[in-house]
């Protein structure tokens, strides 16, 4: 199987039919979306063809792009884009597969089932001590060609701690990517050529002074193409100058080998087609490319960390808009410094008229990883609304705005989180509390995407002080009612502790109406009136 | 088990229904009341319990008065229960102080460490699941405010007594750990 000739991409098409196409296919406009049968396959599948779009792509100005992005190359383009790499997209074969090891052959130790190539099933040491509870191990047994190229790059991109020397991805196990959207509205879907091209920089932008030079050698892009020694000396790391810049979307962790040899007849146990090549093991063996140093993957944002800048990854409290600023614009503020996705970086302070006009949303994706356990898998779609129409100025006066606003809903639901536990408990509670800041996030979120639609909109007629206080009304009323009718009101007070509960009603108005919710949201402290308030309850109610 | 065949359906306290009962209360403690006035303070404040209330004619007028007023009715009968809690409760209210009960119950005099009505005591009564209870516990919380308390507000809390009305009495409460 070769991966440029074989129709191997599930996609959705316009009329809501699912098809598989090839690679060469996919500037079709009539397809909208990836319809793999796993949510991760879709967010691998995005960055594999985003990965191959920008290394193999020669357009090389701001013109080309803007061009290339309104009207689609045909297929036979892409196929001539495509063909200088592909000794890169083999899958099976005697020689150089598709991120497979180039050494270890199948018979090169134990072999492993198919069905561990998927993130979230049981490892070796869960099905000794009989613990695969919740996700069972045998699901998965048999997978076709297809499939497997899939988990096998999803498993590439993702790859978390696997044990002595089976490495992590070159973002760490589970990262977070944030992808921009294409959005024309539910009446008039956007094509998925789109959505990918906009994660594509022209290759000024993308090499940014770094051609590669000495790393022309395929290789260096596709590491699978050589001996893992070609890379990394024994023992030793892979940082960026080693390799080609290209190479970030291609990054090889894992040393695995599929067994195509011991195949069989069937049905595929993930997407149910027949198939008379079904693999059912792998081989793998530890020690493979050890990413460090600088990396930049230019789909992840990064935070600033005590040595340099680190991936995010998902957090077991999820994705939501409190994120938005962070992911969209970037943050940096005393506490949190984190920079956006170098794609969105590039592309939002490109030229106003290169991307104007166009409507987007952010998707952001990735797993929330336990070492090797997999908690969850988080996925999201944020609205950004006409920001690619935004100046770089008023895109600074926005993200000082929005910080404001998050600073404050982080302020707020703290003092909710606060209270609603010194109501329930005396002293010291520990333990889970999540589920205050889950409910007060979502019962803020539609308010908060108002105010911010307001704002690009029409950033000229939002009033700052007007809005921050509408926000601030918002987030006092919000995190009152949830005291008062989804947690510490919802049962009878006569069965609580009404002194403890009353007190943490009292110490929660106080903070909500206190000077330093009003300082996080840039507004006027009024002179001394928060003092008062939280020491002696006035006479009359 | 009979079915009371044309029971009224509930309602609120109507504006007008209130200033007739404050109406009422005030010919009580006007200085030099009238014999009649007089007269129903006295056995509405000896009524120990509901029914005794409720079989007053004295709490009959007062009802009467009540449901007479504009946008009025009958109430259906568990309201009538709270009615009667009401009047007979300010039957033993003297003045009023502009102070909600939990304000009032709270309320230290000049110099003094103990709440009038102490937390125990008060939770107890925020403990009251019906109205009899309610009232026994209220009737005997008068005397240790010194019989002042806001009659209407008074009127109000009993009459929806549930767990909003006890939410906020735990909140107006001046609990000393705070």
């Amino acid at each position: 199987m070769h991966l440029l000739e074989e129709p191997w991409i599930p996609v959705l098409r316009r009329d809501g039919a699912r098809a598989w196409v090839t690679l060469a296919q996919m500037s079709d406009p009539d397809i909208v979306a990836f319809d793999a049968p796993r949510a991760d396959f879709n967010g691998a599948l995005a960055q594999f063809m985003v990965g191959l779009l920008q290394t193999t792509t020669p357009a090389a100005s701001q013109v080309q792009w803007r061009r290339l992005l309104l009207t689609p190359p045909d297929a036979a383009t892409l196929a001539d884009w495509f063909a200088p790499h592909a000794a890169a997209f083999t899958f099976d074969g005697p020689g150089a597969r598709f991120m497979q090891d180039f050494d270890l052959r199948a018979s090169d130790g134990d072999p492993v089932g198919i069905g561990a190539l998927l993130i979230e099933a049981p490892g070796e040491n869960a099905v000794k001590n009989n613990s695969d509870l919740f996700i069972k191990r045998g699901h998965v047994t048999r997978l076709c060609p297809h499939c497997a190229a899939l988990a096998l790059f999803t498993l590439q991109v993702n790859a978390p701690a696997g044990g002595a020397g089976h490495r992590t991805g070159l973002r760490g196990g589970g990262p977070l990517t944030t992808l921009l959207v294409a959005d024309g509205g539910p009446e008039a879907p956007r094509s998925l050529w789109q959505t990918l091209w906009l994660n594509v920089r022209h290759q000024q932008d993308f090499l940014a002074g770094d051609a590669g030079e000495g790393h022309e050698a395929p290789h260096y892009t596709f590491p699978w193409l050589a001996s893992i020694a070609a890379i990394q000396q024994e023992g030793g790391q892979t940082t960026p100058v080693q390799v080609h810049p290209a190479h970030v979307y291609w990054a090889m962790p894992r040393r695995i080998r599929l067994d195509m040899d011991a195949c069989s007849a069937g049905t595929c146990d993930l997407c149910g087609r027949s198939s008379d090549a079904l693999i059912e093991r792998y081989v793998t063996r530890n020690y493979g490319l050890n990413y460090k140093g600088a990396w930049l993957h230019p789909l992840s944002p990064y935070y600033e960390a005590k040595d340099g800048l680190l991936p995010l990854h998902p957090q077991p409290d999820g994705l939501g808009y409190r994120h938005w600023l962070s992911w969209v614009l970037g943050m940096q503020s005393d506490k949190r410094k984190v920079v956006r996705a170098s794609v969105i970086e590039q592309f939002l302070s490109g030229d106003v008229e290169h991307r104007s006009g166009i409507g987007l949303r952010l998707w952001a994706f990735g797993y929330d990883m336990d070492n090797m356990k997999a908690r969850c898998w988080y996925e999201s779609t944020l609205p950004l609304y006409q920001l690619a129409d935004c100046s770089p100025a008023a895109q600074q006066s926005l993200r000082e705005e929005v910080g404001a606003w998050l600073q404050g809903a982080e302020l707020a639901v703290s003092y909710l989180r606060g209270a609603v536990k010194d109501a329930w408990f005396s002293q010291d509670a520990r333990g889970d509390f999540s589920f205050v800041d889950a409910t007060f996030w979502g019962r803020t979120e539609a308010a908060f995407y108002e105010l911010l639609r307001a704002r690009i909109q029409a950033p000229a007629g939002t009033d700052r002080v007007a809005t921050a206080e509408r926000w601030l009304r918002h987030l006092i009323d919000t995190a009152l009612h949830l005291f008062d009718h989804d947690w510490v009101g919802s049962g009878p007070v006569e069965r609580m502790n009404p002194a403890r509960v009353a007190a943490a009603h009292r110490l929660l108005r106080a903070s909500l109406n206190g000077p330093k919710l009003r300082a996080a949201l840039a507004l006027e402290v009024p002179a001394k009136a928060g003092k008062k308030a939280s020491v002696k309850p006035s006479k009359k109610a | 088990m009979v079915l009371i065949a044309s029971s009224p359906a509930p309602q609120g306290l109507p504006p007008a229904a209130i200033s007739a009962l404050v109406r009422w209360w005030k010919t009580l403690v006007i200085e030099n009341p009238s014999g009649q006035a007089r007269a129903d303070r006295a056995v509405l404040r000896r009524a120990h319990d509901l029914t005794a209330v409720a079989c007053l004619p004295a709490y009959q007028r007062v009802y009467r008065s009540m449901a007479g007023t504009e946008g009025t009715g009958d109430w259906p009968p568990f309201q009538q229960e709270r009615i009667a809690a009401i009047v007979a409760l300010l039957a033993h209210v003297k003045a009023d102080s502009g102070l909600t009960l939990p304000r009032a119950m709270s309320l230290r005099a000049e110099g003094s460490d103990r709440n009038p009505v102490s937390e125990l005591r008060f939770r107890r009564l925020l403990d009251a699941g019906d109205v009899e209870t309610l009232f026994a516990g209220l009737r005997r919380a008068l005397p240790l405010v010194e019989h002042r308390v806001d009659p209407e507000s008074l009127a109000k809390d009993v009459f929806f007594w549930g767990d909003g009305v006890k939410k906020r009495w735990a909140y107006d409460y001046a609990w000393s750990m705070t």
